[in-house]
């Protein structure tokens, strides 16, 4: 599975409001980073894939998804290293699993944005620390 | 509490922001190093930083090395360090860029916000040691009588003004003040009277100097005025300020009881080409002067 929206959601706690609008924000922002990843792997640009692969581990850690999070660990290390023959397939590999990932927060975001007009959570009481 | 989130990835962004602001920081934003830089230059700017390791142009650990080598006297920034890449290596190599603080990618957000708590405390604890030492500063100059400069502050800022009227080649007057009759006011009245009359008299000279003079309690009812770019005539005019504003009026003592308090002055300058020792022994031959002629009284030594 892609997404643990239990486990997600947990680490955000329990701010669903903040959740879906985490997630519009990464459907728009993986769709660069991949654009930018596979830009790079066609130019055989480990440098850059390096920054693509890093840019969507830091972008899918938002939502504890294990699998895309590691996916691109492998890429960024394999990139760092020169390893460059072993690119593609791991690129690919980072691609589904974001793919899978885009998938199941764009229904969680679209499925929501048409119940609930606002993705701006109430904010809740505040301490001033 | 201000705290300054920098990372090149919105959604990163985005989510430490909702925490911060959840937890009643207020946040600023950075979207690389050296906006980060930026922000944490400006004045009263953010002393909290939570700093992506990775970011392009100027990385967190380059903005970690810069921020710690600002010059002293600017506050304290507690910064922890976000990373994606835990090895060991990787963290020495961190916390010796100068973070305080490391947290690893994915973050969980109570532990982000335990993290941020820490670094408050050491704030606070920083803010202490800098307003004791203040504090520490103010008594080791001042004299806690009259809250004038002490003996060792006033002839520090003596030397340092000679120094200063050698080089621009101005003239430097310094001006001996001593109460008079001050032990027969002890006598009479007794310590705490003449407590009162050392601090009374202070308060009036102090108004009667100009902004640039500084004014210091020399020894038990002595008082030594420096006044740069004054020359001796000048310096007898603020002379016979500070005779007039001591023995103008009298000294309250409580009870209903005024004493007549007057003041002897000694006035001396130099174009700096004195040593502090000459300049003081002059404004002390001229006060001895006064007293001679009867006290309540102004006596110039010319250069």
């Amino acid at each position: 599975m892609a997404l643990d929206f239990k486990v997600a959601l947990a680490n955000l706690e329990g701010d669903e409001a903040l959740l879906i609008e985490l997630a519009g924000l990464f459907c728009d922002e993986s769709a660069k980073y991949l654009l930018a990843l596979k830009e790079a792997v066609a130019r055989e640009d480990g440098k850059a894939i390096r920054a693509a692969a890093h840019s969507l581990k830091g972008a899918v850690s938002a939502f504890t998804a294990q699998g895309a999070f590691d996916a691109a660990a492998k890429l960024e290390k394999l990139a760092e290293n020169g390893e460059l023959a072993k690119v593609p397939e791991a690129s690919a590999a980072l691609e589904a699993e974001v793919e899978e990932l885009r998938a199941a927060l764009q229904g969680l975001s679209s499925s929501q944005r048409i119940s609930d007009s606002t993705t701006v959570p109430p904010k809740r009481n505040r301490r001033e620390p | 509490m201000k705290v300054l989130i920098a990372d090149d990835d919105a959604v990163s962004r985005r989510l430490l922001q909702s925490a911060l602001s959840d937890a009643g920081y207020q946040s600023i934003v950075a979207a690389d190093g050296l906006q980060a830089l930026c922000e944490l230059e400006q004045p009263h700017g953010p002393r909290l930083a939570v700093l992506d390791w990775m970011m392009p142009n100027v990385d967190g650990l380059e903005v970690c090395r810069r921020i710690r080598k600002r010059v002293a006297g600017s506050s304290y920034v507690y910064i922890i360090l976000l990373t994606s890449n835990e090895t060991r290596e990787e963290v020495v190599q961190g916390l010796e860029a100068g973070a305080d603080d490391y947290l690893t990618k994915p973050f969980n957000v109570h532990e982000l916000k335990a993290r941020l708590r820490t670094g408050l405390r050491i704030l606070e604890l920083q803010d202490q040691v800098v307003s004791a030492s203040e504090t520490l500063r103010a008594q080791a100059t001042h004299d806690s009588l009259t809250g004038l400069w002490n003996r060792a502050a006033i002839l520090e800022f003596l030397e340092n003004e000679l120094a200063r009227s050698l080089r621009g080649r101005h003239s430097l007057a310094a001006v001996m003040a001593d109460l008079d009759h001050f032990k027969s006011i002890n006598d009479t009245y007794g310590h705490l009277v003449g407590d009162v009359v050392l601090r009374d008299a202070a308060i009036r000279m102090q108004a009667a100097v100009r902004s640039y003079d500084s004014i210091g309690r020399y020894g038990g009812e002595e008082f030594l005025i420096v006044a740069p770019g004054c020359e001796i005539a000048e310096a007898g005019r603020l002379a016979e300020r500070l005779r007039k504003a001591v023995g103008g009026k009298t000294i309250e003592i409580g009870s209903g009881v005024s004493l007549e308090v007057t003041v002897s002055l000694g006035v001396a300058a130099t174009t700096g080409n004195a040593s502090a020792e000459e300049l003081l022994r002059a404004a002390d031959n001229a006060l001895y002067e006064a007293k001679r002629k009867g006290r309540n009284a102004v006596t110039l030594k010319p250069d």
